[in-house]
């Protein structure tokens, strides 16, 4: 008699359970599917090309950074402008004014192929990014009721 | 918003060549050899001047706008008295005492490869001292061609030709020679000052003049 109470309230207590796993569609047939997510990667072509310039863009950068401070310190030494420097204009001076500049067409073409270079690295970036590869499995859930000896044997299953 | 990019890229280098040019405006720098000054500036030739009332005066020899730069002539501003080209002819400075100097105060000047400038001047004494001696020194704006120096005797002989002694360290553009004897007998010497004759730093001819500034000294110790 007591078992057969027990078993009473276990089924009573699975009921709201059934009626809400019904509710969410858990019992249908097919009516749900795990989803398998993993993420793509880059092709070694793709890693190389996107290595390559990024680190053409680094390496473009330091040289046109380097440069361009040499160029700049060439033209503070020469600068001048409304005191007198009560120096005259030597031919050191003028080569040192023309490596101010050479300096400078170095640093603005390093630096403008440092940019393009970042810039078709992230565009290379963006255009190459993999996409995720996506499985899916279907999946069922059972509810199993059994009478048993003394009372019922309730259990939940799912196959996928 | 997709042209603001495209605007940077074309600004930065922009902004790079803005940052790498030396910045020289007009009247910073003395001329140069054979009248070397930056690209955009000329050597101005003409003597201290304003440009107009409301302006500083422009340095003679100074590397300025072209509009600002005047023709080099030794009517303007010189001591220039011609004719010296004989020694007989030479300004006479009369007698040079012991321990004494004759500064020239304003420029003498040359204004062609064939123009000499004689000066005149009389031992009379034999100095004393520990270490009597005769010295000239010549200066010069190394921006038109190089002036030297020599010391004739009362014959025309040349006794001595004066020697670039420019300081290592000077910058200024000018350039000096200088003569250094012993002390000189008593007797009458004269001083030829033209272009000089060894030199090529003329702009072929084109800058073949100079003005210079002459200092005659007779220490003693």
């Amino acid at each position: 008699m007591p078992r057969h109470v027990i078993a009473f309230a276990l089924l009573c207590g699975l009921l709201p359970n059934l009626a809400q796993a019904q509710d969410r569609g858990y019992f249908s047939e097919g009516d749900k599917q795990l989803v398998f997510k993993e993420e793509g990667s880059r092709s070694s072509t793709q890693r190389i090309v996107l290595a390559s310039l990024f680190g053409g863009a680094l390496l473009t950068g330091v040289i046109g950074s380097y440069y361009l401070l040499d160029s700049r310190d060439l033209s503070d030494e020469l600068s001048a402008s409304g005191a007198h420097t009560g120096k005259a204009w030597s031919a050191e001076l003028e080569a040192k004014r023309k490596d101010a500049l050479r300096s400078g067409r170095i640093a603005t073409v390093s630096l403008g192929l440092s940019g393009t270079l970042t810039l078709a690295g992230a565009i290379a970036y963006i255009v190459t990014a993999p996409d995720d590869e996506v499985g899916y499995q279907d999946w069922q859930t059972r509810l199993m009721v059994v009478p048993s000896a003394g009372g019922i044997m309730a259990s939940k299953g799912w196959s996928f | 918003m997709a042209r603001l990019p495209r605007l940077a890229l074309q600004v930065a280098p922009l902004v790079i060549i803005a940052a790498c040019k030396p910045k020289i405006t007009t009247d910073t720098y003395y001329c140069g050899p054979e009248e070397l000054c930056p690209p955009g500036l000329s050597c101005h030739l003409g003597p201290t001047r304003s440009d107009d009332g409301n302006q500083r005066a422009s340095f003679a020899y100074s590397c300025v706008t072209s509009l600002a730069a005047g023709d080099f002539a030794c009517s303007e501003n010189t001591s220039d008295r011609e004719p010296d080209d004989e020694p007989a002819l030479g300004l006479d400075l009369m007698d040079l005492g012991c321990g004494s100097q004759v500064v020239q105060e304003d420029w003498g000047c040359i204004d062609s490869a064939g123009d000499l400038d004689h000066y005149q001047f009389h031992v009379a004494d034999v100095c004393a001292g520990s270490n009597p001696r005769f010295e000239v020194n010549l200066s010069y704006p190394i921006g038109a061609a190089p002036v030297s120096v020599d010391l004739l005797d009362g014959t025309g002989e040349t006794l001595a030709s004066g020697e670039i002694c420019t300081g290592a360290a000077d910058e200024g553009g000018v350039e000096e020679r200088c003569i250094t004897m012993p002390e000189l007998p008593i007797g009458d010497y004269v001083l030829r000052i033209r272009l000089d004759p060894d030199g090529n730093a003329d702009c072929d001819g084109a800058c073949a003049f100079n003005r210079y500034q002459l200092r005659l000294s007779t220490p003693i110790s």
